[in-house]
């Protein structure tokens, strides 16, 4: 028996074949529009507004206050050049989480496909200007070492390492302490907790390290 | 404008991966069809076919986050960080599994 025996008539073949295009446009159109909205949302996003963009520049100016003149630098040109923005979805996202009362930040990101553009989260706006200021510090060590390779390298938690360590080394000229803007102080321990230890074990033995791991139930 | 470079080569990627699978996916469906010899290799109206292919690679999305979730903070965040590349994966997933269903419409 031959294997490419037909087993339909022709008429019947030719509807076949209709049939499997439609089911092309239906699939792959609708993966395409929401990959799209995806796409466009979290890499390119909307800007953060008046409001956003005032909350940027004091934290621009701290920085330049405290000395941090080339963070400030790059974080004047990212807000000059309307770069920071927001994203609808992961919006939604943390609105959700935080209403199902679960613990989750969300300070800001650097997209994987957009180098000049700095994404604000929700969690972004719970905390003061000193916050903030070494929030900024940690997204802009993401955007220069993004900036100095094509895609940013994978994976981007080797990026998480070298960008908590930059906002850890930093945090003391900032003036982010556990009583000033805690949560930010707390989110940055954990960052070193959960990156930066891996990667450079040294910082284990540092006091305030130590201290902090203490505090937050993670051992010596 | 570099942005918009980096964006319109990660669509083409995506596009050659949506292309690979559907080929890959419906060369499948042919020869389970050969192998059966009984067309057509699943009896389902169209829209299920479209369902079934949107509903797959959605599932193994949402199945890698809940196991992220499950096993620690720390992997979820892996995932978010890389979730372009995870798209990758989905888009070859649904080009191989809407194949599949397409092909398996065939004859």
């Amino acid at each position: 028996m031959a294997l490419s025996r037909p087993f339909c008539a022709p008429e019947q073949l030719e509807r076949n074949w209709e049939h499997a295009v439609l089911m092309r446009v239906l699939i792959y159109g609708t993966l395409a529009v929401v990959a799209a909205l995806l796409l466009v949302d979290t890499n390119l996003g909307t800007s953060v507004g008046k409001y956003g963009r005032q909350a940027v520049s004091t934290a621009v100016a701290h920085l330049e206050k405290r000395g941090m003149t080339s963070d400030a630098d790059v974080a004047g040109r990212l807000a000059a050049s309307d770069g920071f923005r927001e994203s609808k979805i992961y919006g939604y996202i943390v609105r959700l989480a935080r209403s199902s009362d679960l613990d989750f930040s969300f300070y800001a990101y650097t997209p994987l496909l957009s180098r000049s553009r700095v994404f604000i989260g929700e969690s972004f706006w719970d905390v003061g200007v000193v916050g903030r200021s070494s929030v900024l510090i940690h997204e802009i060590a993401h955007i220069t070492r993004h900036q100095e390779r094509l895609l940013g390298g994978f994976p981007r938690s080797a990026d998480e390492a070298q960008a908590y360590r930059r906002q850890y080394l930093t945090y003391r000229a900032v003036g982010l302490s556990p009583s000033t803007d805690g949560i930010a102080y707390w989110n940055m321990m954990m960052g070193i907790y959960t990156y930066v230890l891996p990667a450079y074990p040294e910082y284990r033995y540092r006091p305030d390290v130590r201290l902090a791991m203490r505090e937050l139930g993670l051992g010596d | 404008m570099a942005d918009i470079a980096i964006i319109l080569a990660y669509v083409g990627v995506a596009a050659l991966l949506l292309a690979s699978g559907d080929r890959l996916g419906e060369r499948a469906a042919c020869f389970a069809l050969r192998r059966c010899q009984r067309p057509p290799l699943l009896c389902l109206p169209a829209w299920l076919h479209v369902s079934i292919a949107l509903l797959i690679p959605s599932l193994v999305l949402a199945g890698v986050f809940v196991t992220a979730v499950a096993y620690s903070r720390n992997a979820l965040e892996i995932i978010a960080n890389n979730l372009e590349l995870i798209l990758l994966a989905v888009f070859f997933l649904t080009g191989l599994t809407g194949g599949f269903l397409c092909g398996a419409r065939r004859l």
